[in-house]
């Protein structure tokens, strides 16, 4: 595993992803922090969810100050929006020099704006295609035999 | 020269016109298709409808190389998305957006974008400034706050009057650049000349200079 435990994780969205993402990190172990800027999408999570949920905008430096992101090793951005995704990780990454910065893109064109920086890119679409691109291989050798 | 105006409703059709006016060939890109017909309509020029902050939607319309582009959507993470794919991979050469939160305007020139206009900042700093000192008539800042320039009418009663800019004791970095007088035009002045009463100052200085320029003119 890449991250030793009892480091600090901040997710900001708690959607499907985020959601899942910070109960999985939590139950291992990590110190949790998930950000959202509407109260019901923390009932995502489970009742048994260690970590602790900030209700707040996370564009907002304040927030992200309280939440001390400059102690942080890792922060998701996986809010609904991919131009708000860029922003919370180019601000993790650029400005407080988070260690660890992720970033959840539907638009894979979005890579453009991070490349260059420690920020790590996640696109569903490149995910989804490779695995269909690998199963189209695998079908060719197949047919070769 | 080559601006683009990507989003915005009222202020873009108002920044339109005004370019048009000033000669320079303006394209525009904007997501709602009804605003889009309204702004090729009245303004004759090319209008592209889509979602500024989608690369394939400034490729399209053709931003590369343009001067300037200014990003006036109402989304502050949409206007750093636009200047940013303009500057990075468009080679615009200079890129201005506006922002709804005024704590991002440091944020936004940190990030790459030249210049970042809030509306509240500039009202919350016109308020502070204006109301330093009743004499004051107009204060302007120019490039961003290092600067200032305060316009002083001298009242009869002001240790300055009749004497000559020489032996006036001024702060640090500040000078006296023009004297607007009611019998003549305006003048630059010299050491020697006098100020009278009733006399308009332009005085250049910086920010925490005004205070202490207002006390060397009046007192």
């Amino acid at each position: 595993m890449k991250f030793e435990r009892k480091e600090r994780v901040i997710i900001v969205g708690c959607g499907r992803l985020g959601g899942r993402l910070a109960t999985m990190l939590s139950d291992k172990g990590y110190q949790v922090v998930i950000i959202d800027n509407d109260a019901n999408a923390f009932k995502k999570l489970p009742e048994t969810f260690g970590g602790i949920q900030i209700k707040a905008d996370a564009i907002d430096l304040e927030t992200l100050k309280y939440v001390d992101i400059d102690d942080a090793n890792m922060l998701v951005a996986c809010t609904g929006n991919d131009n708000m995704n860029s922003l919370i990780a180019q601000i993790a990454s650029r400005i407080f020099a988070v260690p660890n910065v992720y970033v959840r893109f539907e638009d894979a064109d979005k890579e453009k704006l991070i490349s260059g920086f420690n920020i790590q890119g996640i696109y569903p679409f490149k995910l989804t295609m490779s695995i269909f691109e690998e199963m189209l291989e695998n079908d060719d050798e197949e047919g070769e035999d | 020269m080559r601006i683009v105006v990507a989003g915005g409703r009222t202020q873009a059709d108002f920044l339109i016109g005004d370019l048009l006016k000033k000669k320079h060939k303006v394209i525009v890109i904007n997501d709602d298709p009804v605003y889009c017909e309204y702004l090729s309509s009245t303004h004759k020029i090319p209008v592209y409808q889509g979602d500024p902050s989608r690369y394939f939607v400034l490729d399209e319309a053709g931003v590369k190389d343009f001067d300037v582009l200014v990003a006036l959507t109402h989304r502050d993470a949409d206007n750093l998305a636009i200047c940013q794919y303009a500057k990075r991979c468009f080679g615009v050469k200079k890129v201005v957006c506006t922002v709804a939160n005024p704590k991002n305007a440091d944020l936004f020139k940190e990030l790459g974008v030249n210049t970042v206009i809030s509306s509240t900042h500039m009202i919350a700093q016109y308020i502070s400034q204006a109301t330093t000192v009743e004499n004051f008539i107009k204060t302007m800042s120019v490039e961003d706050d290092k600067v200032i320039i305060t316009e002083i009418l001298v009242e009869p009663q002001y240790a300055c009057v009749d004497r000559k800019l020489m032996d006036i004791s001024l702060p640090s970095n500040t000078i006296i650049g023009c004297i607007i007088r009611k019998s003549s035009d305006m003048i630059i002045p010299t050491g020697s000349t006098e100020i009278k009463s009733g006399d308009k100052l332009l005085v250049l200085s910086s920010p925490d200079n005004q205070k202490k320029v207002m006390a060397a003119i009046a007192n």
